[in-house]
């Protein structure tokens, strides 16, 4: 038993001294006054919250569904509480918000009497006075840096309540406990930029290449949205100020919306700096919409960088990652349908092991789409794929096609080029034997009456949209809507992309209530159900927490006969 | 035959928390001394149903028969696999719905299937089909299925599956799991010993020791019912999860100081 202890003890020393080593490397960090600086423990804090990391960089640990270990590897607050703090709703599972603002006050009923601070004392109306259904208790009292703990380690409340069981009972250390109660009380703490008492602010971002016409397409649409909900700005106002004090929560969180254009001018490496300026001149909340035809990805760094939500900019290049987190696509653009035919090719459809020969240009809208392709080929265990750029700028002649294709008997052919360069590598005749030829819908554009038809058997064509017909009926909801808003049907394409943001934007801010926070604004968008009403671009939009390209497919087809074939499916719209 | 298997993350409990165990002990032994407040029994007199509710489990069990639809799934591996010849072999089978990028419910639904496979006897696990299949099948691509199954350290035995969403619907249909939506499905754990059997049909969430037990049930397995085994680890475990079922006292943490 002694022996026992004495190990014990040991063992308790060894492990405070590896929490102070960890404050020592920050201290270290911080320049040393013998702690580390505020910054450097939120970092901290943070990486427990969102990484299930301690401070020594060993997962978090704890008991979840009464029994079942789980670590900080497997899942951790961020899942449930998600990034802001605020929580969730998942089915019947409901996660409370656990931001600096709501822990250190006591929980209130919704719906419960909730006088204000200036309302309160004597002759104003008390609690108790009110008919029993205002009566409600207190869900709990406000939790001290204690009861936090508590809860935390046990599941139990400071009201007494025993948490559900899927509330992980974290095994944390005294030092790791203070570390995450600190992050905890400047989580969601105080409401972003860009949104106050009266507006929410924000900005659509257009770059200066793109035709007057289409960015007028997005612009009118969005405003349009815009518009039309404000309207409703002076009796909301109105109810807020004078509604029955129940509603108090759903009148006041009303706020009239504003819509900026920020143009980004000349090259984009000066991109930036444009929109750090534009930022400091008038902070905004989030980005809705924008348009470029150039790689989104400077706008894409500027929200990564200030953490300021971008919703369904209008590009074919985003930046394509797992882990960034603030801007939403409708889709992966180009890179997506490089990404299909991979996922095609690999789930036995044509390639049967032989080898496949990738051609591009350079810095065209190709390149992107082979990036796709020799990116997924690869996960996916493929082999045998030969990058060919061709050279910018110069046209093949017919020897030059044949030469191309002479070092790669039969191949599978992909052909990331534009319609005419597509027509004419197959009018080189080199291709008579290749047993797959790829190429893409949208850059053969108006030219698919170039293909051969005998050649229409071989080509398969990556079409990252509905087909022609397939949405018929959403379109004319788009048509008719634009219509009645005097706005005319120039650019459907793009209209019915906006139509589908401003259709979902109220739903998003509803979400937010009063809590402006824009974590929780993209986490409005994250928890929404899967969408096919109002798109009239993609067959389906769905949507999933940390899921960043709301379209997930891309159809593989083949061209039918004449002049102006029809598309033809050769795949489902997802191919797994 | 349990304590062969090394649980989840077992050794990092034997390795780092001994001294938790410590506290532990302390807790046990000299609350007051040192100012903690311990739930007690008496604590709760007055509140019966305040009580019934700690102790209440946290979900349902009911039998069911389900015909298991004749679709073709896509395992991690990026296979073609027939959910009939999946679910409908002469092994026992569990099952359960989840998606990759689920908040809540998924992640403790798979942690449970990680440490039920890890408490079961290597014979149990090899003559068992444990299957998730993913109700966000357009974003749970094979890859991403298999980075999931690593996550949460899946073994030999426990396959992922993906497929076209119209096939997945038809598949939660049957098993009266589809809600519209994956944001509104609910915690289900299935459970069959044989094709011949009915389905268990597990609404909540049950603990792996629970969970273990149902299946040697089912199994009829003459293994014994699944008990605390006594490493290190597992001594702090149990202290862990007898002290929070129970709420009759607080743990060592605040005296970690």
């Amino acid at each position: 038993m002694i022996s026992v202890l004495a190990m014990q003890f040991l063992a308790l020393v060894l492990t405070l001294t590896a929490s102070a080593g960890a404050f020592a490397t920050a201290e270290e960090e911080s320049g040393g006054e013998g702690k580390p600086s505020e910054k450097q423990l939120r970092q901290l804090g943070e990486r427990m919250y969102r990484q299930g990391s301690q401070t020594d960089s060993k997962p978090m640990r704890a008991i979840v569904a009464g029994d079942v270990l789980m670590d900080g590897r497997m899942f951790t607050c961020v899942n449930c509480h998600r990034r802001s703090g605020l929580g969730s709703e998942e089915g019947s599972v409901i996660t409370w918000p656990i931001n600096g603002k709501e822990l250190f006050i006591p929980r209130r009923r919704t719906g419960a009497w909730n006088p204000k601070k200036a309302n309160r004392g004597p002759g104003a109306i008390e609690r108790w006075t009110l008919p029993p259904q205002y009566r409600a208790a207190d869900a709990r009292p406000a939790y001290t840096d204690e009861s936090l703990a508590r809860l935390i380690r046990t599941g139990i409340d400071p009201a007494g309540r025993k948490l559900s069981s899927v509330m992980p009972r974290y095994v944390m250390e005294d030092g790791e406990m203070a570390v995450l109660i600190a992050y905890l009380k400047t989580l969601s703490a105080a409401t972003d930029p860009g949104a106050d008492g009266e507006t929410i602010r924000f900005a659509t971002v257009i770059t200066d290449e793109v035709p007057k016409e289409e960015r007028d397409a997005m612009l009118s649409v969005l405003q349009a949205h815009i518009d039309a909900r404000n309207t409703q700005t002076r009796p909301h106002l109105r109810r807020a100020r004078r509604g029955p004090f129940y509603k108090t929560e759903k009148y006041g969180a009303y706020r009239k919306l504003e819509l900026d254009v920020w143009e980004l001018q000349g090259p984009a490496h000066s991109w930036r700096d444009q929109l750090e300026a534009y930022y400091q001149a008038r902070p905004v909340f989030a980005l809705l919409g924008g348009i470029s035809s150039a790689d989104w990805a400077p706008i894409h760094e500027f929200s990564e960088a200030h953490e300021i939500p971008s919703i369904f900019p209008l590009t074919d290049r985003p930046v394509v990652s797992d882990s960034d987190w603030y801007t939403l696509y409708f889709s992966k653009g180009l890179y997506q349908e490089g990404e299909a035919a991979a996922r095609f090719l690999s789930s036995g459809k044509g390639a049967e092991g032989r080898p496949l020969l990738q051609l591009y240009r350079p810095g065209s809208a190709g390149e992107s789409i082979a990036r796709g392709f020799r990116e997924t080929w690869q996960k996916l265990g493929g082999s045998g794929l030969v990058d060919r750029p061709l050279p910018t700028g110069e046209a093949l002649t017919d020897q030059g096609w044949r030469d191309l294709f002479a070092g790669h008997p039969s191949p599978v052919v992909l052909l990331w080029l534009d319609g005419e360069e597509v027509a004419a590598a197959i009018a080189s005749g080199e291709l008579a034997a290749a047993g797959t030829i790829f190429a893409s819908s949208g850059l053969l554009g108006d030219k698919p009456g170039l293909i051969p038809e005998q050649m229409r058997d071989t080509l398969f064509l990556t079409h990252p949209r509905s087909l022609p017909g397939e949405n018929g009926i959403r379109l004319r909801v788009v048509q008719r809507w634009l219509k009645a808003r005097g706005i005319p049907a120039t650019h459907l394409d793009i209209q019915a992309r906006m139509y589908f943001l401003g259709w979902m934007l109220p739903g998003a801010i509803k979400y937010l209530r009063s809590e402006f926070y824009r974590d929780y604004f993209l986490e409005g968008f994250d928890m929404m159900t899967d969408q096919n009403y109002a798109i009239a671009v993609y067959p389906r939009l769905s949507f999933g927490p940390g899921q960043r390209y709301a379209s997930k497919g891309c159809y593989i087809v083949r061209l039918g006969p004449g002049d102006a074939p029809d598309l033809i499916k050769a795949s489902r719209w997802v191919i797994n | 035959m349990i304590n062969e298997n090394p649980m989840v993350g077992g050794r990092w409990f034997a390795q780092t928390l001994l001294g938790a165990l410590f506290c532990s002990w302390a807790a046990v032994s000299i609350p007051v001394a040192h100012g903690l407040e311990p739930i007690s029994q008496a604590d709760h007199s007055g509140h019966a149903r305040h009580q019934q509710m700690l102790e209440k489990k946290e979900f349902t069990r009911i039998l069911q028969d389900y015909q298991v639809p004749d679709v073709t799934l896509t395992d991690q591996d990026g296979q073609k696999v027939s959910l009939r010849a999946v679910l409908e072999g002469e092994q026992p089978v569990m099952l359960n719905f989840i998606y990759t990028t689920c908040t809540t419910i998924c992640p403790v639904l798979s942690a449970s299937f990680a440490q039920v496979q890890k408490y079961m006897a290597p014979e149990e696990v090899e003559s068992t089909r444990m299957v998730s299949i993913s109700i966000d099948p357009e974003h749970d691509t094979p890859l991403k299925l298999k980075e999931y199954a690593r996550r949460f350290r899946a073994g030999p035995g426990w396959e992922f599956f993906t497929g076209d969403l119209d096939d997945i619907v038809v598949v939660l249909t049957a098993f009266d799991a589809y809600r519209g939506d994956k944001m509104n499905h609910i915690p289900l754990t299935f459970l069959r010993a044989t094709p011949n059997d009915s389905w268990v049909r597990i609404e909540g969430f049950a603990s792996s020791r629970e969970l273990l037990q149902e299946y040697r049930t089912l199994t009829k397995s003459i293994l014994p019912a699944p008990a605390i085994s006594y490493t290190d680890g597992d001594r702090f475990t149990r202290f862990m999860v007898d002290s929070s079922v129970s709420s009759k006292r607080v743990m060592f943490p605040t005296l970690c100081r």
